[in-house]
Formats: C-alpha cells, structure tokens, sequence
C-alpha cells in the first residue's frame, strides 16, 4: 500500500478534521447551566425537529431530481411506516424497488 | 430501540439492530472510494479521509475541491456550513456520553446521522458506542474497499438513470418517519393544531431550503422547527 499523502490530499482531511471537531466533538464538551425547560427542549423538541427537517431535505433532494419516481417511493415508505409494523429494511426495498421501476420505465 | 432503565439488552442485539442500516450505507461509500481513486487518491488517502473527515456529504463535497487545489479555509467553510446540523446533534446527545475526555470526543467524532436515528431511547453509553461505531467502521472500510474495486468496475456499467444514493436516503428517511410515528403523538396540541404546525414547519423549512440553499438552509429551519413544535407541546 502507498502511504504517502499528497499536500491537496491532506487538506482535505484535515479540513473534515477540523470541522468534525468544531461540529461535533467541541459541542459535546461546552458546558452549559441549563433549565428544566431548556433540557427539555433539547432532549424533546430539538431532536424531533431535527428529524422532521432530515425528512423535508431528503424527500426534497430526491423529489427535485427524479420527481414521479421519488415521489411514488416516499409516499409509499410513508404509508408503510405510519399505518405498519413493517420494519426498515423491508420498507427501504419496497420504496427503492417503486423508484428503480419507475426511473426505469419513465427515463428512456 | 427503546431501552428502559436497567433493562439488559446485550450489544449484540444492538449490532444486529444497526447492521442493515450500515449495510444500505456501503454502496454509497464504496461509490466514495470509487470517485476518489478516479481522482487519483491512495486507498490510505481515503482511508484517513474516512476515519478523520467522517463526513459522507462533507467528502463528496470537499473531493473534487481537493483536485483544484482549493485553500484550507475555503475547504473549512464549505465543510463546516454542510456539516452545521451536527452542532445541535451532538448538543442533544452530550448528556449520555461517557464523562472520559477521550471517549466522549471519539464518540463524538463517530456521530452520523443514521447513528442520531437510531440510538434514541438508548441510554447505556456501551450500546451508543455499537451504533456509532458500527455504522462508522461499515462506512470507513466500503470507501476503501471502493478504490479496490475502482480499478475493476467502469463507471459506464452502472444505470445513469438509477441513483445508486436512493436506497441510503430511504433508510434515512424511513428511521425519522420511525421517529416521527412515536413522537408527534406525544404533542399536546390539538389535531388541526399539531398538523397545522408541522405543516408549517414542513413549508418553512422548503421556504429557507429556497431561500439559503441547500448548505445553509439547515440551522434556521431547525431553529424554526424547534420554536414552532415548542410552541404547540412538543
């Protein structure tokens, strides 16, 4: 194996670096009084509306480049989790095979 | 994965739990590692790049730039503004991380977006430890193994038509449906007023999405999100 690291290379990891430990590890070491409401908030409400955005961008970014495909897939990943007990795995087929059939029928 | 105080479950089960959602994450790394070594980075280039970066849309992002000899502070911004949902991320799982210095700034350093997802309800630092690092080392070593396979797979082969990323957005957005089905029923507004609010939050952060892009769009539409679910007893 090469083990040597090109300048323009090596900036690029250390700039993931760096950012890793500005976003994520420096966080996890500020320390913050906090209130019960405040805790609240971010044990409750926080991650909730972060999985609500995680889900508007994912289904916008697919949405926006393959419209009828993406679109079909996500509604039915939807209607398969909030009216099933079906698990992730099995969803995540049934969606990817409606987009794949789709994507395939409708792109010449 | 809801795990009650004192309750035993074995990281063993925890790994089995992760492990199909770092499998769906695999083709999206080894197609990494493919690009890269089409861009002539060494596999121990994207090995480091895995293992330190951690960043699936930050090192697709940062890769090309790479190529065009890009200065470090440009690199940064750019990576910072695409990586800026972890700052409230990491802020919400502080509190269950071990209290070790070293351990807790690894853990954090392992956090992925999956691993967010998926570790609610876990509280034992142990079995946090399995998910994140279970999908960390499924991502570290697929980009590796996607500049062995480089060499041996042309690019012309695969469907241009097929997103080969879809199947790892599905998974992502099947976990927050997941999450979203055990805690909307939770809010304490009314019906017309829970939907209402969400919808709210659903079109504004399209709106910040129109407006600020896709890179930074992230942090005001959480913010908004939070104020608004807030506001209706989240």
């Amino acid at each position: 194996m090469n083990f040597a690291i090109s300048s323009s290379h090596g900036l690029a990891i250390l700039a993931l670096l760096a950012t890793s430990l500005l976003v994520r590890v420096l966080p996890v070491f500020l320390k913050v009084g906090m209130s019960d409401t405040v805790r609240s908030l971010l044990e409750r409400v926080l991650p909730t509306a972060v999985f609500l955005n995680f889900a508007v961008y994912i289904a916008w970014t697919e949405i926006s480049t393959a419209f009828v495909p993406s679109l079909a897939a996500i509604a039915a990943a939807a209607l398969i989790t909030f009216s099933t007990r079906a698990g992730l795995v099995l969803t995540t087929a049934l969606a990817t095979l409606i987009y794949v059939a789709l994507q395939l029928h409708l792109v010449p | 994965m809801p795990e009650s105080p004192g309750a035993s479950v074995d990281a063993w089960a925890v790994f089995r739990r992760v492990l199909p959602t770092s499998l769906t994450l695999a083709p999206i790394a080894m197609l990494l590692g493919v690009l890269a070594a089409q861009a002539h980075w060494s596999a121990f280039e994207v090995f480091l790049f895995s293992l330190l970066g951690f960043s699936g849309s930050g090192q697709f992002a940062l890769m090309p730039l790479a190529a065009q000899d890009v200065g470090f502070l440009t690199l940064l911004l750019l990576a910072v503004s695409i990586n800026s949902r972890y700052v409230p991320i990491a802020f919400v799982t502080a509190s269950r991380l071990p209290s070790s210095p070293a351990r807790r700034g690894f853990m954090a350093h392992i956090l992925g977006d999956e691993a967010f997802v998926l570790e609610q309800g876990v509280h034992e630092p142990a079995h946090m430890l399995v998910v994140r690092l279970t999908i960390y080392g499924a991502w570290v070593l697929s980009s590796v193994a996607g500049v062995w396979m480089g060499g041996m797979i042309p690019l012309g082969l695969l469907d241009s038509r097929v997103n080969l990323g879809f199947p790892a957005s599905m998974v992502l957005l099947v976990l927050c449906f997941g999450q979203l089905k055990v805690r909307v029923p939770s809010i304490r507004a009314s019906g017309p007023r829970c939907v209402f609010e969400i919808a709210l939050c659903v079109l504004a952060a399209l709106a910040f999405y129109a407006l600020l892009g896709r890179i930074w769009f992230w942090l005001p539409s959480i913010a908004f999100s939070t104020w608004r679910l807030w506001k209706a007893g989240a």
